[in-house]
């Protein structure tokens, strides 16, 4: 098994996983096992995914999703990051923090959803909030860890300050790059968790537009081969923007051994 | 040339609960273009009293003086976990050239240094773009001696550079090291355990002994220089190694 799975090309292997579940979804479809309400029929999914992909709205709408979700993302980062790299670097200051954001990181950020209304209202800074509320803690914690001292990082801090750096060179050659690899694993969990969040407010909080809306419209409207159409575009986002952060990630920390 | 004074050197680490004294009552005087080793057992302070001088900690009592060019007092330290002391992210050539990078030379003057710098020791097999973990433990080191080197250090401190290195390698390094002393004269302190790397580098040997540690007893290594591993088979060579041992083993019997 194992030699005949070798003689398949890597490249090939998830395309012909997508074939399969396609195949699949067909036979389904066709053989009426399963309601059209719920899985519609393939050729009805393809009509829905091409009038929606030459639809204007849909491009407004992944316009307005991604800047709910960068928004919040861009704050969340400059928010976090430098307080990170200081309750790192500060362990007895962080001793303070350590419990509240462990308290805080329990809580959903869905079940704040209400209370951010309360304070943004129905606008788009309710959905940042959300999103900023969400990533921010994961974003803290991770570049704490990143920047915590060890015994490691302390050699390579005593070997630049035995050369004659100062407290701004240790920092920039040392501190901020030791904790760059724990930053960007952050960064990559809230690109996700970013675009979940804005998918749920965009559903719930009254959104005029965004991916989350245009799912919930369809539903409402029983419109079965749209909503999947427009889950499928959502995914795709999703996977792009997974792919693009994987990739920044492999760029900056360029230095990690990685496996084949 | 510089002159580096211990007076009264003393560093107490105080934790939540204890309070530890590692150093005590430290006095040395090592001359401009000297070498010193300092020998002792394992936690005795022997990093810690190169940290002390490297400027890295700073002593609770006492003062470390230096004396001859030191206002524009360069350092070269070779700490004894090499390999974490090299920056991850840097390659090989870019690690050789932090202390040029720290007095702001540009990057392709410093990587020029430190390229001409590895040829000159003869390190120039070293893969020059290779990042810190794609080295073997012996190529690391010799980045890591490199790098001390590269700004032509007034003071060279050396915390057991050959640990870890198979007994070729630690030939090589020592070589190299007996030729930069030749060459360019700066006073090197040398911590190790091994009595005969001591003996082969040094022109003093220190014992560092007890809790809190003091330097115990010196001993003058006269062996005529350049050094040759053939010294090794000398009466003086002899002489010397059980001299210190003989001190050695006094000192462990009195603790007992």
């Amino acid at each position: 098994m194992q030699r005949r799975l070798r003689l398949l090309p890597m490249s090939v292997r998830p395309i012909l996983t997508v074939c399969v579940v396609l195949v699949a979804w067909g036979i389904v479809t066709s053989s009426g096992w399963i309601n059209p309400l719920f899985l519609p029929r393939l050729t009805s999914l393809g009509r829905a995914i091409l009038s929606t992909l030459s639809s204007r709205d849909t491009y407004v709408d992944i316009y307005a999703t991604s800047y709910r979700a960068l928004g919040g993302l861009a704050l969340s980062f400059i928010f976090a990051v430098p307080l990170g790299l200081l309750f790192g670097r500060l362990p007895g200051l962080y001793a303070f923090v350590e419990l509240p954001v462990d308290f805080f990181r329990s809580i959903p950020s869905s079940s704040l959803f209400l209370l951010f209304v309360l304070f943004f209202g129905l606008g788009d800074a309710a959905k940042i909030a959300v999103v900023f509320y969400g990533c921010s803690l994961i974003l803290l914690v991770n570049t704490v860890y990143g920047a915590r001292p060890s015994r490691e990082k302390q050699d390579r801090i005593n070997m630049l300050r035995s050369f004659g750096a100062n407290p701004w060179q240790v920092f920039s050659l040392a501190v901020l790059r030791d904790a760059i690899p724990h930053i960007s694993a952050g960064v990559r969990v809230c690109v996700s968790l970013a675009l979940v969040l804005v998918i749920v407010t965009e559903m719930f909080l009254s959104a005029a537009n965004g991916l989350g809306r245009r799912i919930y419209d369809h539903y409402l409207a029983y419109r079965v081969p749209e909503m999947y159409a427009v889950i499928i575009v959502l995914g795709l986002l999703g996977f792009c923007a997974n792919r693009f952060s994987l990739l920044v990630e492999q760029r900056i920390t360029f230095w990690l051994p990685r496996q084949s | 040339m510089v002159e580096v004074h211990l007076r009264e050197v003393a560093r107490t680490f105080r934790g939540l609960r204890d309070v530890r004294c590692v150093l005590k009552g430290i006095n040395a005087r090592f001359n401009a273009g000297e070498v010193v080793a300092i020998r002792g057992d394992n936690g005795t302070g022997k990093t810690t009293l190169l940290n002390l001088i490297a400027g890295i900690d700073s002593p609770s009592e006492g003062e470390i003086v230096f004396a001859g060019d030191v206002n524009h007092l360069r350092i070269g330290f070779v700490q004894q976990d090499y390999t974490s002391s090299l920056l991850p992210w840097f390659d090989v050539l870019e690690n050789v050239a932090i202390p040029l990078r720290l007095r702001g030379q540009g990057r392709r003057s410093r990587r020029e240094c430190a390229k001409e710098l590895l040829m000159s020791l003869g390190f120039g097999a070293l893969p020059t773009n290779g990042f810190p973990h794609q080295l073997s433990g012996g190529q690391r080191q010799r980045v890591a001696i490199a790098r001390a080197l590269v700004h032509t250090p007034h003071l060279l401190l050396l915390d057991e550079p050959f640990a870890n290195l198979d007994a070729h390698t630690s030939r090589d390094l020592q070589g190299v090291l007996l030729r930069i002393h030749e060459s360019l004269k700066p006073t090197i302190v040398y911590v190790s355990h091994e009595l005969d790397h001591c003996i082969h580098l040094a022109d003093r040997v220190l014992l560092l002994h007890g809790s809190p540690a003091r330097i115990v007893q010196s001993f003058s290594v006269a062996l005529e220089r350049p050094r040759t591993r053939d010294m090794i088979l000398t009466p003086g060579y002899t002489e010397i190694r059980s001299r210190i041992l003989k001190a050695e083993e006094e000192l462990y019997a009195a603790e007992a």
